[in-house]
């Protein structure tokens, strides 16, 4: 006899683990995605954004991010991997967008509003060089960047999350970090 | 054993910030950087790239992305013209030169790849392909690249198709010592498709389109891959990443030339 799985159809998306989520989307749960969407957009622009150094780019990257995740519904296997399948995805995506551009300009972010104007355009001009440096480094490198900075993660999740030994995230933080700081002129 | 007095390395801070150096370090430079200006300096100069590196602006943050999502999955993407693809290239006239010009080197290439090869049947499909990439300058006919191009150099291709039971569908594409994949065919902008190999036909033909990617300095394998059934970007990325760059790809029963390139800055 098959068993059936009981789901509610309005899932509550502030209790549920991705792993309940993605599993009522693929039931057809309405608003089951829509509310994975909410949860792990910040942090999939702020990934996409340290990878890409430009509003723009990032927000783009972080969409088609969303929309691949879609396209895993069908097939995903709730192991308690959604976090690490997200950030795959989106630095696949990010990966991507650079390479379909002739050109990829992270100097065209305008400073946001705000309270200081000064230094608003002070720090957008500092985010400007720190992306054209970024832009700089070997893929291998932008990635852990990416992941360390832009994810906040340790280097085990880092190590775990691009399938190396956490010796090899650890060097390339440092060589990628030594690489954008003779990019940016800064002296040692 | 250290002396107290060291001054740290940039690198040194780094690892500080990050809580990679041991607790009697740490400690030690932290001393230190009390008395030692430039030192001081430099941690400081390393916090600042460390909290850059963490910033995102907040109109990023405020960002939505919900609908824009949703009303993708629920409409199938539509098929944007590629970014990087230009109108047909050279007219007729020009084409025919550029047929003309890439029919010539053939036959000995293939006569030495024969020789070379252990086990010549295996890949004799590849005799009766070939693959040539062009630069396109404004204003000038297409030169045959031999060897070096430029990261921005835009590109045009012609094929050839020629053996006694002719392939069906092409992809062109670039591999980066990298790994990294770069699509001349079929045309790749949006990340959400997959798109498959474009049909040829038997004989020789110049390809429509220049293109033009930021190419990685370094060496650029162009693979011209010809099959009878199409093939997907996805799929051959897979098997691209099964592979040292510039290798022949397992594909059962495809005709390939690789294009050794190397890229470098003009
Ligand atoms: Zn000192």
């Amino acid at each position: 006899m098959t068993k059936l799985e009981v789901i509610p159809l309005r899932p509550d998306s502030t209790e549920r683990s991705d792993d309940d989520l993605m599993r009522l989307a693929r039931a057809g749960a309405a608003g089951a995605f829509e509310a994975l969407v909410r949860r792990h957009q910040t942090s999939t622009l702020r990934l996409c954004y340290r990878y890409l150094g430009s509003t723009s780019l990032a927000q783009d990257a972080a969409q088609n991010t969303l929309v691949e995740l879609y396209r895993y519904v069908p097939r995903y296997e709730p192991r308690g991997q959604f976090p690490a399948l997200l950030r795959r995805i989106a630095l696949n995506q990010c990966r991507m967008l650079v390479r379909s551009k002739r050109r990829v300009d992270p100097g065209v972010d305008a400073p946001s509003p705000a309270e200081d104007p000064e230094a608003e355009i002070l720090r957008a001009e500092r985010q400007r060089e720190l992306s054209r440096a970024l832009s700089k480094l070997p893929e291998r490198h932008r990635r852990v960047i990416a992941l360390r900075f832009g994810a906040d993660l340790t280097y085990q999740e880092i190590a775990d999350n691009i399938g190396r030994p956490i010796g090899t995230v650890r060097s390339r933080i440092f060589d990628g970090l030594k690489k954008l700081r003779r990019t940016l002129g800064v002296e040692s | 054993m250290r002396k107290p007095d060291v001054h740290a390395s940039r690198d040194e801070w780094e690892r500080y910030l990050e809580g990679e150096l041991t607790q009697s370090r740490a400690a030690e430079l932290e001393r230190h950087a009390l008395t030692c200006e430039a030192c001081a300096a430099a941690r400081d100069e390393t916090r600042a790239l460390f909290d850059d590196l963490f910033d995102v602006p907040p109109r990023l943050l405020e960002t939505d992305l919900v609908a824009g999502v949703l009303a993708r999955i629920e409409a199938p993407p539509v098929r944007r013209a590629p970014r990087w693809i230009f109108a047909p290239l050279v007219p007729l006239a020009a084409a025919a030169a550029i047929a003309f010009a890439f029919v010539i080197p053939w036959g000995d290439a293939a006569e030495e790849f024969r020789a070379k090869s252990t086990s010549p049947a295996a890949h004799a499909a590849d005799d009766w392909v070939g693959l040539t990439a062009f630069a396109v300058e404004p204003g000038r006919p297409p030169q045959p690249i031999d060897g070096a191009l430029a990261p921005d150099q835009a590109l045009a291709f012609a094929y050839r198709n020629i053996g006694p039971r002719p392939f069906d569908h092409l992809m062109v594409f670039g591999v980066s010592e990298g790994g990294e994949v770069y699509w001349y065919y079929p045309a790749y902008d949006d990340a959400s498709t997959d798109p498959a190999s474009v049909p040829v036909r038997a004989g020789a033909f110049d390809l429509p389109d220049r293109v033009t990617h930021a190419l990685p300095t370094g060496p650029l394998h162009v693979y011209g891959l010809f099959t009878r059934e199409p093939r997907t970007v996805r799929a051959i990325e897979a098997l691209v990443r099964s592979i040292e760059p510039g290798e022949r790809l397992p594909v059962e029963g495809a005709g390939q030339h690789v294009l050794h390139l190397e890229v470098s800055a003009r």
